[in-house]
Parts: structure tokens; sequence; C-alpha cells
């Protein structure tokens, strides 16, 4: 089943008299159920992009966008929050945890936007805390603990509500290289036990390599796209490596 | 160069720096008409107890500084905090901090400058309309005049200038300590925290330390006539000063436990994130709202004592003398075997005063009237035993008598309802003041014999009694025809002249009748005892609208200062939370929390930001408002116009805060959506 459908999707910058920046220029494609994808491409290839019309916090210029069957290209201020908020989980690069709320309410924070009732949230957190292996940490506050800790908290937050995709913009961005492979191997875990669907974007081949299915964007179209299959994941790196390399991308872009 | 930079950067920053000119613009403003209308001489001349309220002024504006100082410092370190950054940059970038400290200076003196100005031109618009406001209160035609004197605007100057040298002093420093770290990270310090043990612990002191605090000033109000009433006053004062830091400390993290202890607030709409923000703020900022919170409890109490001095002295005058002039006819303290009552001295005093009061003003209506005793043996005076025997302080020397006719037209020329009595009854009129020991009295059989009749009180009452009507507390006032074996102790006429007396009248009439000085003998030795003879109104009223508007002046003056300065620090602050949350806002947004809530979350953490330095004060006010009463009881017009002052004074205050709450909520929502 099809979690998230593209059509042709367009994003342009610009006025219409200027030169005309085409971020996204016609983009389909879709991702299934339980998958979990990345999404390749430098620095301005329009992944971002790609990623905050996803998130439903930019329009689009022309195109469709299906997340579990509704468009949400045609949605209203308003339904787009109510839909932010039930069908969708993000993981940030700086983690976006409020500053002031221990660990513990800021993974509380997605059920309480949800209006969940009071009494099942304690366990819910806990219980979600401990698959993530953070309930050692809940008490604390952000800037008491560590970056791959936090980013494990955001991802809590972005599971407990059992959203139908979670979206994951550069989560390895601010980690160290074993924070990160912690973070990926939480994040393979989710999909892998927790059924989530998850859609990461990355410039980190790294990262990609702990994905199923991965696509390379480039000038604003897909340029590639490889599946994991049964392969190792130390092979999938290289085939991905291997792909950058054709695509010419700057080579600073992969580590 | 450097002031060509500055100037560029005060331009940029404009909008931040508006609070601040504004802040300034309006201390300064304040500062200046005050002393304007201290130093205006059409004001001074106004009566000559109102030499006094330039003193009141020049003391009010010692204090007045020393706040306006701390406002202008906080904000100036406000500005500073915002521009740490650019700071920091120019450091990194090898100027020295001299030159920063150059910089910084040259656009505050520029700013300054500016505010200065201004407040010259605000000032005296200021000036002029209080000055129509005194005018006023005397009732004097009020042409607007404008004269400048040098003096107000030299001390007016002096002060910007004593605040001015502190608050860059303080700012030099502040920039001397600073390293580069510091100022490219300012923003990321984390907060201070008290552990919770000591909040709690500092909670339940502070709570007991303002119950005592209201308990001793309750205590002090009690004892209000003796000398001793200063010890727990200063220190009822001091440790509610106490409680308000304590508490102001405390309580964020007390309410925060409060929610975190119970599941269904702490998990329910943005209660979490609410309290979670609030208690962090308090923790960063205790000490500043605990002083936020003192003044407002001044802003309270100034306005509160205010508006009850003011009710008070103007229901003086009504009480004590409601007809023009009241004069003495004859004197004596013991009725008529008094050898004064035949003072042919007096007697020509009287008929020459008597003479030019018709000459001068007209005299439209009079009444002399008679004070009897039933006998010079204190032993025949029933209430006057009684009283003393009650009250044990005073002792009653006598009880005095209205004959029912005379008593009645000296109520019905003041426009007053007629009393009527039946044959065996009398109407006792009392002073407030004695209240407490009539009320008492009331158990007990007052039955008053005279010629062989008994009489009883028909009623008793407090209400609209003249304290020239007699010289003592209370009168009697029986059916006529029982004074007629009694003995006269005064004869007093009662005038209401036809034209207005004005203050000369009252200088020459005062030194034509003088003091009436009668010699009296206790146990042996000889006592002369000045009797005031003569009471005009106008010159009561005169000394009364100086009192009232030296107090309520000074107490208003201090009044709006705090609370400009309380609700100016709170916007600051409310305002530039407003820039450091928007990234909290944006991670809500993202979660999906609709617009419209995030908006609603906005409007209930500015009002808790400003409701939360008010809630304990409004509490002192309206407790201490009781105790007060205890001082303005005798001389208030109504039973319960203490409980109008502190209304009025509740909603003053309140809309002056409102203004500056709504001015902050408009401000946050704009920052918010930039």
């Amino acid at each position: 089943m099809e979690i998230l459908k593209i059509e042709d999707l367009k994003k342009y910058y610009g006025k219409k008299s200027s030169i005309i920046t085409k971020a996204i220029n016609g983009i389909s494609l879709e991702v299934q159920n339980q998958e979990f994808v990345a999404i390749m491409g430098a620095s301005g290839s329009g992944k971002t992009t790609l990623l905050n019309c996803l998130s439903t916090i930019d329009t689009v210029t022309s195109g469709h966008i299906y997340i579990d069957g509704q468009d949400i290209t045609e949605l209203e201020n308003d339904e787009l929050s109510d839909f932010r908020r039930e069908k969708l989980g993000f993981i940030f690069q700086d983690f976006n945890l409020l500053d002031t709320l221990t660990i513990e309410e800021n993974i509380a924070l997605s059920l309480i936007i949800n209006k969940t009732d009071p009494k099942f949230v304690n366990n819910a957190v806990k219980d979600i805390a401990g698959r993530l292996d953070i309930a050692n940490i809940l008490k604390k506050f952000p800037y008491e603990v560590s970056g791959g800790q936090k980013q494990r908290c955001a991802c809590a937050r972005a599971l407990i509500n059992h959203p139908k995709l979670i979206l994951a913009d550069e989560p390895t961005g601010a980690l160290d290289s074993r924070s990160a492979r912690l973070l990926l191997e939480t994040m393979w875990e989710m999909n892998e036990n927790l059924n989530a669907t998850i859609l990461m974007v990355t410039h980190d081949a790294f990262s990609a390599s702990f994905c199923k299915r991965v696509l390379f964007l480039k000038d604003g179209k897909i340029f590639n796209e490889i599946q994991k299959g049964d392969s190792p994941r130390k092979e999938f790196f290289e085939e991905i490596l291997d792909v950058l390399t054709l695509m010419g991308g700057d080579l600073n872009d992969v580590k | 160069m450097l002031s060509k930079l500055s100037l560029r950067n005060v331009k940029r920053s404009l909008k931040d720096y508006l609070i601040y000119m504004v802040t300034i613009t309006l201390s300064f403003s304040l500062i200046f008409s005050f002393n304007l209308i201290a130093f205006s001489r059409d004001l001074t001349e106004l009566s000559e107890h109102m030499e006094n309220f330039k003193y009141a002024i020049l003391f009010v504006s010692m204090i007045v500084i020393f706040v306006v100082g701390w406002l202008i410092n906080y904000t100036m370190h406000f500005m500073f905090e915002k521009r740490s950054k650019e700071f920091g940059t120019y450091m990194l970038l090898g100027i020295k901090k001299k030159e920063i400290n150059k910089l910084f200076l040259l656009e505050n003196i520029f700013l300054g400058s500016i505010a200065v100005v201004l407040s010259f031109f605000i000032g005296t618009l200021f000036s002029i309309l209080l000055s129509a406001i005194i005018m006023n209160i005397f009732e004097m035609p009020y042409q607007i005049a404008l004269s400048i004197h040098i003096t107000p605007i030299l001390v007016s100057l002096t002060y910007f200038l004593f605040i001015y040298i502190f608050v860059l002093l303080r700012s030099k420093r502040r920039i001397k300590k600073m390293n580069i770290y510091d100022l490219l990270y300012l923003e990321k310090q984390n907060e201070q925290k008290m552990s919770k043990k000591t909040r709690s612990w500092t909670f339940i002191l502070a709570s007991s330390l303002g119950g005592l605090g209201l308990l001793l000033f309750d205590y002090a109000f009690k004892i209000v006539e003796e000398p001793t009433m200063m010890i727990p006053f200063f220190l009822s004062i001091l440790l509610l000063g106490i409680s308000i830091y304590g508490l102001t400390l405390s309580i964020g993290e007390f309410l925060l436990n409060y929610c975190l202890k119970h599941e269904k607030i702490k998990y329910k709409k943005d209660n979490l994130f609410i309290t979670r923000n609030f208690s962090a703020k308090v923790g960063t900022m205790g000490i500043t709202l605990g002083t936020l919170a003192l003044l407002s409890t001044l802003t309270l109490l100034c306005l509160n004592v205010s508006a009850s001095f003011k009710d008070a002295f103007e229901n003086q005058v009504n009480t004590r003398i409601p007809y023009d002039i009241v004069m003495n006819k004859i004197y004596s303290e013991t009725g008529a075997l008094h050898p004064n009552i035949q003072n042919k001295d007096y007697q020509k005093k009287y008929q020459e005063s008597h003479e030019y009061i018709e000459k001068r003003v007209g005299i439209k209506e009079e009444l002399i009237y008679n004070i009897y005793v039933k006998s010079v043996n204190i032993d025949d005076a029933v209430i006057a035993k009684k009283l003393s025997s009650v009250n044990g302080k005073l002792t009653f020397q006598n009880d005095l008598f209205i004959k029912l006719s005379d008593y009645n037209k000296l109520q019905k020329m003041l426009n007053r309802s007629e009393i009527t009595l039946n044959e065996n009854e009398y109407f006792l009129h009392y002073y407030k003041e004695l209240r407490n020991w009539f009320e008492q009295l009331k158990k007990e059989d007052l039955n008053v014999e005279i010629n062989g009749k008994t009489l009883h009180c028909k009623e008793m009452t407090d209400k609209n009694y003249v304290s020239s009507w007699n010289s003592s507390y209370y009168l009697l006032v029986v059916p006529d025809e029982y004074v007629n074996n009694m003995l006269i102790e005064n004869a007093i006429n009662a005038i209401n002249t036809e034209k207005e007396i004005t203050t000369s009248v009252v200088e020459e009439l005062k030194n034509k009748v003088g003091n009436l000085e009668i010699t009296s003998s206790i146990n042996g030795e000889d006592y002369t005892i000045a009797i005031d003879t003569m009471i005009i109104r106008a010159e009561v009223l005169a000394q009364n609208r100086s009192a009232i508007t030296i107090f309520s002046f000074s107490l208003t003056y201090l009044a709006l200062v705090f609370i400009a300065v309380v609700g100016t620090i709170l916007s600051i602050q409310t305002l530039s939370d407003a820039t450091k949350y928007k990234y909290r806002y944006d991670i809500l947004k993202k979660l999906g929390v609709r617009e419209k809530e995030i908006d609603k979350t906005i409007l209930k953490q500015v009002t808790m930001n400003f409701i939360f330095p008010i809630v304990y004060p409004l509490l002192i006010a309206v407790i201490t408002t009781f105790s007060l009463n205890r001082l303005f009881f005798n001389i208030s017009s109504e039973e319960h116009t203490y409980l109008y002052s502190l209304g009025n004074s509740i909603f003053l205050f309140l809309l002056i805060y409102g203004i500056y709450f709504l001015a902050t909520y408009i401000g946050f929502k704009k920052n918010k959506s930039e």
C-alpha cells in the first residue's frame, strides 16, 4: 500500500518577470508502507524544498502530493496544521526540542497537541523511551544530554503518535560519527520493528546506506534510484558512492 | 567614522530603541512637569500652605530619580543584550573595548538628548494639565499661561544628568567586564536555579512572613494614636517587602510543581508549555519581578492613601464647619457663673467683627443660639459620667444641651431635614470618634432627669455631626421648655454670608477678633487658655485644599512613575521574549498546532507575565485598606468610603496597566509574525 504519492511536483521561485529558479522541476515518486527511503543530492539539488513541500510548511507551484490518500496541496492553513499533527512525524537536523521542557515532556508534547487523554500519556512516553533507550534521561533537560540523546528524543516524539509518515531532515547532521551510527541503527529499528515509514533527506552516503531505497536528486529532478534489496549495507554504501560519482557532484558533499 | 556607524546603528534598530525612547521621554516628562508645577508661582500663591508643596515634590523627586535611574539602567542593559552579538563581532574584528564603549555612549547620549528635548515639550503640556487640576481643587479660574522659569528647568536638568551619569557609569563597567565569548553567546546563558527544597522553604517562609507583616500592619493602626505604632509599622513594611521578594522568587516553581504533580493538568492543553516557560522566566528574572511586585504594591498603596486623604480632607471641612462663619458671642467654660461672660472687651470685639462681616461680605442668614448645662455640678451630667467610665482615657466635663428649635434651625441652614421629639424624649448627636463608647452606652440606662421629669433617649447618631456647634464631642437636643432653668454655657453665632470670603477678608477678621484668652485656675495655679473664637470656612478650606494637593499630588506622582516603570519593564521583557520564543512557536507550528491556538497560548503567556507581579500586591492592597481604615474612619465622609477609595485606586491602576498590557500583546503578536 502506498503512503506517499507525488505527481509531477513543481516548485518555482522568483517573480514572473524576473529569472525563475526551478527548485523542483517535475518529480513523481511513490513510497510504500513501511519503507525507509533516503533522498540524496548536493546542496541546491532541491531536496530541502521537496521535504518542505511534503512537510506542508511550503506550498507547491503545481502537481499533487498524496499522503495517506489525501491531497495535501488542496488543504487550507488550519487543515494543514491538523494534518501535520495527525499524520506526520518530524526529525530535524537541529533537534527542535523545547529547551524549557524535560526530555519526557518534549516527547509528551506530541500527544498533548493531539489532545490525548492525560491518563495515557505517561505510559506511552515510558514505552517509547524504553524502546529508544532513553528511559534513563527522561527527567533531564535538553541542555543536560548529548546530541545523540536529543535526536533520539526527537525520534520518540515523532514516533509516539504513530504517524503515517516520518520525515527526517539531515537527522545526523549535528552528530558525531558514533552518535550518528547509533541514531541510524535506531531509525532502522524503528522502520524494521515498529513499522514506521520513514523518508529521510540527507547528503551523507553513510546515512543513506541504512535505507532500503535511495533516490538521487539533481537540478530539481530525480537523477537515479537504487534499491538495497538483500545486499549487505557495506555493498549498498559502495553502490551509493558510485552513483554520486556518476552524478559528478562535489565530492565535498560525500563523506 | 565611529559616530557615523553609531548613528546608522541607531537608525537600524530604531524599532527596538522605540521602547527605550518612549520610556525615558515619558519619565523625564513626568519629572519635568511636576517640577514645573512645584515651582509655579501661581500655585504656591494659592495659599500660604502651598509653599510646602514644593518641598513635598522635591522630596518625592529623590525617590523618583532613583526608580527612573533603575528603569533606564534596565532598558539600557536590555538594549546592550540585544546588540551583544554586534559588539562581540566588533571586538572579534579588533575594535577596542574603549571604542565600543564610546560608540554605545555616543548613541545613548544622542538618544538621551532627544528625549530631554521632547520631554520639555510634553512635560510642559503635562504641567498645564496638572495646574488646571490643582486650580480646580481650589475652585479658581485657570487661564493657560506659559511662563518659563529657569529654576525648574535647571533642577530637572540636574536630575537627568544624575540619572545619566549613574547609568552610563554602570554600562561602562558592564562593557569592561565582558569578553568576546560572553558577548557572542550572551543569549545562550542558562538560568540559575534554586534547588527545589530551597524554593519550597522560601515559599513557606515568605507566605508566613507576609501574614505576619499584614497582622503587624493592622496592629500598628490599632494603636495608631500611640507613638510606639512606628515600631510595628516599619517592621511590617520590612516583612512585607521580604515576603514580596520571597514569594515572587518561589511561586513560579510552586505552580510548576503543582502542575507537574497532577497529570490531568500537566498533559492538558498548553499548560505544560506555559508553566515551564513561566517558571524558567521567574528563575532568570525573579529579582526583577520581585521589584516590580514591590513597586506595584507601592503604587496601589499610594493611590489608595491618596484617595482616602482626599476624601478625608474634603469631608473634614463639612464636619468641622459647614457654615461660612461660626463665632462665639460669649464664651464660658462653666456656664453663667464664669466671669468672662461679662468680658466687656470681648463683647466689643464681637460687635466690631459682626459689623465688619456685615459690611464686607453681607449676612445672608444667621442664628445665635445658646448651649446649656444643667448645673456646674459635674455629678449631674449623666452621659459625661458614663462616658468617662467606659472610656477611661478622656474625662468628659459636662453634658451640653441645645433647644430643639435651635437645633432644627441649624440643620435647616444646611438644608438638612429637621427632627421631632415627644415631650419626654431627647436626641443624642455625637462625634464619630466616640462611636465605640457610645455603642457600649446603648445597653445602659441613659435616662436624663430635667426639672423633675425623666427624658429617655429617642435616638443617638454620629451622622452629620458638626464639631463647631459647640465645644464638646456630643450634644443633647431637648424640647425647648426644658432649658428654661438651665445655665447658659455658650452663646454662638452661625453665619452664612452673602458674598464669598476671600483670603484678605479672612486675614482682617482674624486680626480684628484675635483670640479670646481666659484665665482659669487649676490646683491654685493660673493658666491662660487661648480659645478659637471664630472659625471661618474659607480658611479651613484653603488649608485642606493645600493638604489635598500636597498629599494627593505627591502620592499620585509616585504612583504614576512606579506604574510606568512596572509597565515598561514588563513590556520590554515580554517583547524580548517574543523574539526569543519565536523558535518555540515555530516548533509548535511544525508539530501541527494551529495558528489560532498559538495566538491563544501567546495571550495566556502575556497575561500571565502581566498578572503575576500584581496578584500579591492586590491582595496586600485590599487587606491593608481595612487596617488603614482605622486611621481614616473618623474623618471619612461615609461608612464605606474606604471601599470606594480602594475600588477607585484599583480601577485606575488596572486601567493604566491594561494599556501597557494591550500595547505589549499587540507588539508581541507582531514580533512573532515577523
